[in-house]
């Protein structure tokens, strides 16, 4: 994050402006390498995100998400090859089951399935990275902070 | 319909048959443990001691579908053994034996039509014989047997799916036997049997079926209600000690190096500082509704609602009913019903090509 972005983030903190943190599960092989591409393209995007890299979408056990919601992250992105582009061939359909599951449970124990997304941004999605980035960032901010972060006993 | 014949004698005189005559040379079933007022599994041998068999009784000190995994987990038995499982049971080895923990071959199965189960603390804390003549009145005449596992109150499934004989007992004064596959008519052959055409399950099961089916609707509703949000996990699951039994009793959770019984969710130091510069206050050990949650996610498709979980609770957290409820809303997702067939994939391991696509975004 550069300099100036955080100097305006901590600003726009103190004056109560809600900044969400958001985990970002990125997979080695296209999404993360899209957010690289975003990154040497001078792209603008919310500085929000916390990229996580994976070697597959798949490796993202629900486990983790569920983990990350619980311990206070307003949003959990999980981003991946589109399908049948796959480096394994098939990881990403896993992914999308899991993802799936998830976000099922979540709207079952009455918490917010909104806050877990899941997209598909190729290698060469640089421009798409930026605006998912965008989007959920805005989408959670309109969402509020997760109710999961003051709670002690969790 | 189906090749049935009804069994006067009892359950037991029939498993004994089955081991006189050679068709089976060990059967798997619940004995008394001292007079009859405490039962164990067990492996009884041809010529072994088969004073004391209990098939019928209304106990579950452990999930069957877990001690065959535990038998078979090497290789099946050689030789044919018939085992006498509730439903649930049968159903959690079928999902075992899609984990590679067990294997089918050689078992004759006797699926139980099944009234439900009280929870062990009955077994230990009262006397049987109190309340074991309301139990068999109460299914004869097809009701809901009051006082037994919640989640049996609420369940579906009590007519066996996939066994080679079916005892039918629900509205029934004297139990019946159905036949329904090679396996079991090639037993009834063997013993001589004198069969007949016959419904396997009488009119009033259908009566128990569909008042258990309201009252599963009533659990749900309540259960997940109780749950809701952060506040209902806190509420809920705020009392759980970390003693991880839910997940030791259960059949489905078989893994040796448990994920949360690993170092995976331990910190440095500097990392429980933050957390508590941020809530104030920390709750040690962390991340217990992590472990619940987790484990749902983990198993909750092949919960097939045994109840073990809950009776091994020690502070009395409703686990089975809400694993059985909030699981069964995942199986619907993935149209899959734990133990129904043994061709059937587990939902995790398996996907189609387009599916899901609400949830790309």
């Amino acid at each position: 994050m550069k300099v100036e972005e955080e100097r305006m983030k901590n600003e726009r903190e103190t004056e109560g402006v809600f900044e969400p943190k958001i985990v970002g599960f990125l997979c080695y092989w296209c999404s993360y390498t899209a957010a690289d591409l975003a990154g040497v393209s001078r792209m603008k995007y919310p500085p929000n995100l916390r990229v996580m890299r994976v070697m597959c979408s798949s490796r993202v056990d629900p486990v983790f998400i569920i983990k990350a919601l619980l311990d206070g992250a307003d949003g959990v992105l999980v981003a991946g090859c589109h399908p049948g582009d796959c480096h394994y061939q098939k990881g990403n359909y896993y992914a999308r089951r899991k993802i799936a599951l998830t976000k099922r449970l979540l709207e079952s124990l009455g918490l917010e399935p909104e806050r877990v997304r899941l997209s598909w941004i190729a290698a060469s999605e640089g421009p798409r990275f930026a605006e998912v980035a965008k989007e959920f960032t805005e989408r959670i901010r309109q969402l509020g902070p997760n109710p999961a972060k003051g709670a002690l006993f969790l | 319909m189906a090749k049935v014949v009804e069994i006067p004698e009892g359950l037991e005189a029939f498993l004994i048959s089955l081991l006189e005559k050679g068709i089976v040379s060990g059967l798997v079933v619940l004995k008394y443990l001292e007079e009859s007022s405490k039962a164990s599994y067990a492996l009884v041998p041809a010529g072994g001691d088969t004073e004391g068999l209990a098939p019928l009784f209304p106990f579950m000190p452990a999930n069957a579908g877990k001690v065959l995994s535990r038998l078979t987990l090497e290789g099946p038995f050689p030789n044919p053994i018939a085992v006498v499982v509730r439903p649930c049971e049968f159903r959690a080895f079928v999902e075992l034996v899609k984990l590679e923990q067990g294997h089918m071959e050689n078992l004759l199965i006797i699926g139980l039509e099944c009234g439900g189960v009280y929870p062990l603390g009955k077994m230990v804390k009262e006397n049987v014989g109190d309340f074991i003549g309301a139990y068999y009145e109460a299914l004869k005449k097809g009701e809901i047997v009051p006082d037994i596992r919640p989640v049996c109150q609420g369940c579906d499934l009590f007519q066996p799916v996939g066994a080679d004989i079916v005892v039918s007992v629900v509205g029934r004064g004297v139990p019946q036997l159905a036949f329904l596959t090679e396996k079991g008519l090639d037993a009834a052959e063997k013993l001589g049997l004198e069969l007949k055409e016959g419904e396997v399950f009488a009119p009033l099961s259908q009566a128990l079926l569909e008042a258990r089916r309201e009252r599963k609707g009533q659990i749900a509703e309540e259960i997940k209600g109780e749950v809701k949000g952060i506040e209902g996990l806190e509420r809920v699951f705020g009392k759980c000690i970390g003693c991880h039994c839910c997940s030791h009793v259960c059949p489905i959770c078989y893994c040796k190096d448990c994920f949360f019984e690993s170092a995976t969710f331990d910190y440095e130091p500097i990392s429980y500082t933050e957390r508590l510069e941020r809530k104030g206050t920390l709750r040690v050990p962390m991340d217990t509704v992590l472990f619940h949650l987790g484990r749902m996610t983990h198993m909750a498709t092949s919960c097939v609602g045994c109840g073990m979980c809950e009776d091994a609770c020690p502070v009395g957290i409703p686990v089975s009913q809400i694993f059985k409820f909030i699981g069964s809303d995942l199986q619907e997702l993935f149209g899959y019903v734990p133990g129904r067939s043994l061709q059937e994939e587990l939902p995790l391991t398996t996907y189609r090509l387009e599916e899901f696509s609400e949830v790309e975004e």
